[in-house]
């Protein structure tokens, strides 16, 4: 592929990959590495892609209240903890057997929010424009919806963060983002609205995809022109995918997610 | 309802870190795309410094979430956020020890 077309990829898999948000690297790096580039110089592209993508998708997240910080902040963690020692465990799972477990997980993720109708949290007249945000000292908030307030509370949270910390281990085992297990975790599991939980997902995997580019760098493993193209490629692909999510009512941003998911799923198999 | 507390002036500090978040990648694009024109090492160290800037966004932000919670006397999440960060740390650290 030439710097161009990579950077076309770069903004048409960043652009959905924040609407569902999963990340556009479990698109783009298969994609590349179909094209004929090696997993080691393609990686570090991903990577990018996620980071620049997630920070430009910041701004309307942030104005609409759907990225909730303090539920980013606290799932994050576990999955970073897993990803540390999932790292250390690499080996230990056949990478082919782990790839179609994930394959199979996200299917379950996939049918699991497709099937599900209407929405868990909807527009409560109790709550006012004061309302909206975070709220200090939990990880409940509030969102505006159609010029309503939908307030949420995540429940089961601690099977929620064990699913973060697997989906951490995961990637520290194989090296597959983990965005695909967290934002349908958040949905499903934890019952977040799939818009907080695609934008919170959005913020927290560019921290995590941060560092492991520092990783990368240290390493001198990054193309620079071709880091820069998927960075001017990204950073269009972030704001259009946060300006059509925003624009989406929740069940259709599911079933997005859902056909997403499956999308996915095919991706992992191909590559197993 | 009274069931819990939101900060005031939350939407106005985001609305600025959004914009501030903006503003930085504006110019993080203009270094990249003058980077990928102009040949040779000075268009290698804008590159650099373009995906530089767009890699330190994401832990400033965190940085930032630390200030705003310590701030409204969140310390669980401040203190939640500071192991986020040292967590992310280990990585890096651990690949420049080894450099």
């Amino acid at each position: 592929m030439s710097p161009l077309e990579i950077a076309i990829a770069a903004g048409f898999t960043s652009g959905i990959g924040t609407l569902g948000g999963l990340g556009g690297a479990i698109m783009l790096v298969p994609l590349l590495v179909l094209t004929g580039m090696p997993v080691s110089e393609a990686a570090p592209l991903g990577l990018i892609s996620v980071v620049a993508a997630s920070s430009a998708a910041a701004r309307r997240q942030m104005r609409e209240h759907t990225t909730n910080h303090r539920l980013g902040v606290v799932t994050e963690s576990a999955s970073t903890a897993g990803a540390v020692a999932g790292a250390f465990a690499a080996g230990v799972i056949s990478d082919v057997a782990l790839t179609y477990v994930l394959a199979g997980v996200a299917v379950v993720a996939a049918l699991a929010g497709g099937k599900r109708k209407g929405m868990r949290w909807k527009v409560d007249e109790r709550y006012g424009t004061d309302d909206v945000g975070e709220w200090i000292g939990t990880m409940n908030g509030a969102y505006s919806l159609n010029g309503g307030v939908v307030p949420y509370y995540p429940k089961r949270v601690g099977l929620g963060l064990l699913a973060m910390g697997v989906s951490g281990i995961v990637t520290g085992i194989s090296g597959v983002g983990g965005g695909f297990i967290k934002t349908p975790a958040k949905s499903e599991l934890m019952h977040v609205p799939v818009k907080v939980s695609s934008s919170t997902t959005t913020f927290s995997i560019g921290i995590t995809a941060a560092a492991a580019l520092l990783v990368k760098a240290v390493h001198g493993d990054i193309d620079v022109e071709l880091a820069a193209m998927v960075v001017l490629g990204s950073l269009v692909g972030g704001q259009v995918g946060s300006l059509v999510q925003s624009k989406l009512s929740p069940p259709t941003v599911r079933k997005f997610l859902s056909v997403l998911l499956l999308v996915v799923a095919v991706i992992l198999v191909a590559r197993a | 309802m009274s069931d819990h507390r939101v900060d005031p002036t939350q939407a106005g500090a985001e609305e600025r870190v959004g914009l501030a978040i903006s503003a930085t990648l504006l110019v993080a694009a203009v270094l990249a795309l003058v980077g990928v024109v102009v040949p040779g090492d000075w268009g290698t160290g804008l590159a650099t410094a373009a995906i530089a800037i767009v890699t330190a966004i994401p832990i400033v932000r965190v940085g930032w979430l630390v200030k705003r919670w310590a701030g409204q006397r969140d310390t669980k999440y401040a203190w939640a956020a500071v192991v986020l960060l040292a967590l992310v740390a280990v990585g890096p650290v651990i690949a420049l020890l080894q450099h």
